[in-house]
């Protein structure tokens, strides 16, 4: 291949060069193979990042359709309605809870994943930002539990700024709350590859949210949570947890949770 | 090409259509099902893998204007398969179908339309995630650089200069390159 960096073949594909570099350029091109595929490989990129990197409201709508359906037709339980099913199901879930109620309830009534799931929303100033209307505002619902009306202003925060961890971060955590589970892995690990301080927090998160199963039961203050009894979700909220190091303002309550689970 | 009338499942997955998408469910999430968990799978694994398939294919047809030439169900269900064999593969499982079986069972069309489906997206997801590894301040450039704004508005906006952005957006993606082809995708 001729003698082209990435960077030079970058700056070609984005009409950055001299007339004279790009006349010499296409030259080769026509010439060397190898340099054709970097090109082409360069251009797919560039088309893919464009195309994905922004939020697609259409997608999000569309996972939150799926994951309502998925609940409909992949949970058998749910679809039961006869009366002997019923009272199978029923015996089937007593024994489920009594097996797995040493871990399940370990304080009183309080849930376990509720409880430990359980975080304020900070305001921006307290974190040392600029001040900002939307974070507050939506801070507001998020610290009363009212996650619903929380997050288009979180969504509207991102959108304003998409580099805002914080934003991402509670987003996150308020798409948890409100069952849009993909949606909430996919802000919190974003904000566990990035570089904010909440990074640990956001692990601890997505490790919560594979520890724990709504349990489809309506309490006071909305529905609640219980660790999961699925192996493969429990091995990866274990995976999540070893990624917190001692010392992080979550590393209890990961403690605690990999003791459960484990 | 002659567009099948099944297209209207892609239209109804670009609209968020509730009510096609939940025939689509109605109608073809028992054999995904059944084939899943025939396969090593859990009920929850085949929710997730009929969930993304679908993901998929609405991207497919978003980003790349997908259009049907064949029935739905051979399609949707060739897609979910291919990406069964893919989770059973990083799982460590040894693939207990193979594809060409599919050819001759499920005919041209479907196994090409699936084929362009899965090739495509693995190829979005394995950029995405490489993505994913570069520094914070190489993911705000990019993705700001690549927002369609001007350029120089976008400099203004980080407070470097326009030849600064320029070179440090060329850096990034010449990193995210080498990240990618690191993969031999």
């Amino acid at each position: 291949m001729a003698a082209y960096d990435k960077e030079f073949i970058i700056r070609y594909a984005d009409n950055e060069l001299s007339e004279e570099e790009r006349r010499q350029f296409e030259a080769d091109l026509l010439t060397d193979p190898t340099l054709a595929g970097e090109l082409s490989l360069y251009l797919e990129l560039r088309r893919t990042l464009e195309q994905r990197l922004p939020r697609d409201a259409g997608a999000d709508a569309l996972r939150s359709t799926l994951e309502d359906l998925n609940k409909e037709y992949f949970t058998p339980p749910a679809r039961r309605s006869s009366r002997v099913r019923w009272i199978a199901w029923s015996a089937a879930a007593a024994c489920i809870v009594v097996a797995l109620g040493i871990y399940l309830l370990p304080s009183g009534n309080e849930d376990l994943i509720d409880r430990l799931g359980r975080t304020e929303m900070v305001g921006t100033e307290s974190r040392g930002a600029n001040t900002d209307s939307l974070l507050q505002q939506a801070a507001a619902f998020f610290n009363q539990q009212q996650f619903d009306k929380a997050l288009p202003l979180l969504d509207k925060a991102v959108a304003a700024d998409s580099s805002s961890q914080l934003a991402i971060f509670y987003r996150g955590i308020a798409e948890w709350h409100t069952a849009s589970v993909a949606l909430a892995r996919r802000d919190l690990i974003d904000v566990y590859n990035g570089e904010s301080l909440m990074r640990y927090e956001a692990a601890f998160y997505i490790a919560l949210t594979y520890a724990g199963d709504r349990n489809g039961t309506v309490t006071g203050d909305g529905k609640s949570w219980k660790v999961t009894a699925d192996a493969k979700n429990r091995a990866t909220a274990l995976e999540w947890l070893d990624k917190i190091p001692a010392g992080t303002p979550v590393s209890s309550r990961a403690n605690e949770l990999r003791d459960k689970l484990k | 090409m002659l567009v099948h009338a099944d297209q209207r499942y892609i239209t109804a997955l670009l609209e968020n259509d509730q009510q096609l998408i939940g025939d689509i469910y109605r109608r073809f999430s028992p054999t995904i099902r059944s084939h899943i968990m025939n396969h090593r799978g859990t009920a929850d694994d085949a929710a997730d893998i009929f969930q993304e398939s679908l993901i998929d294919i609405y991207n497919q047809a978003k980003h790349n204007g997908l259009r049907l030439s064949c029935p739905f169900e051979p399609f949707l269900l060739l897609v979910c398969k291919r990406k069964w064999l893919n989770e059973l593969k990083k799982r460590g499982h040894s693939p207990v179908t193979k594809l060409s079986d599919d050819l001759s069972e499920w005919g041209e069309d479907s196994f090409a339309a699936a084929e362009i489906v899965a090739r495509e997206e693995d190829r979005a997801r394995v950029f995405l995630e490489q993505f994913r590894r570069l520094s914070e301040k190489c993911r705000e450039i990019l993705r700001l650089s690549l927002s369609g704004d001007q350029q120089e508005k976008i400099a203004v906006q980080l407070g470097v200069t326009y030849g600064y952005l320029r070179k440090k957006k060329s850096e990034c993606m010449a990193t995210l390159l080498s990240y990618i082809q690191a993969q031999k995708i």
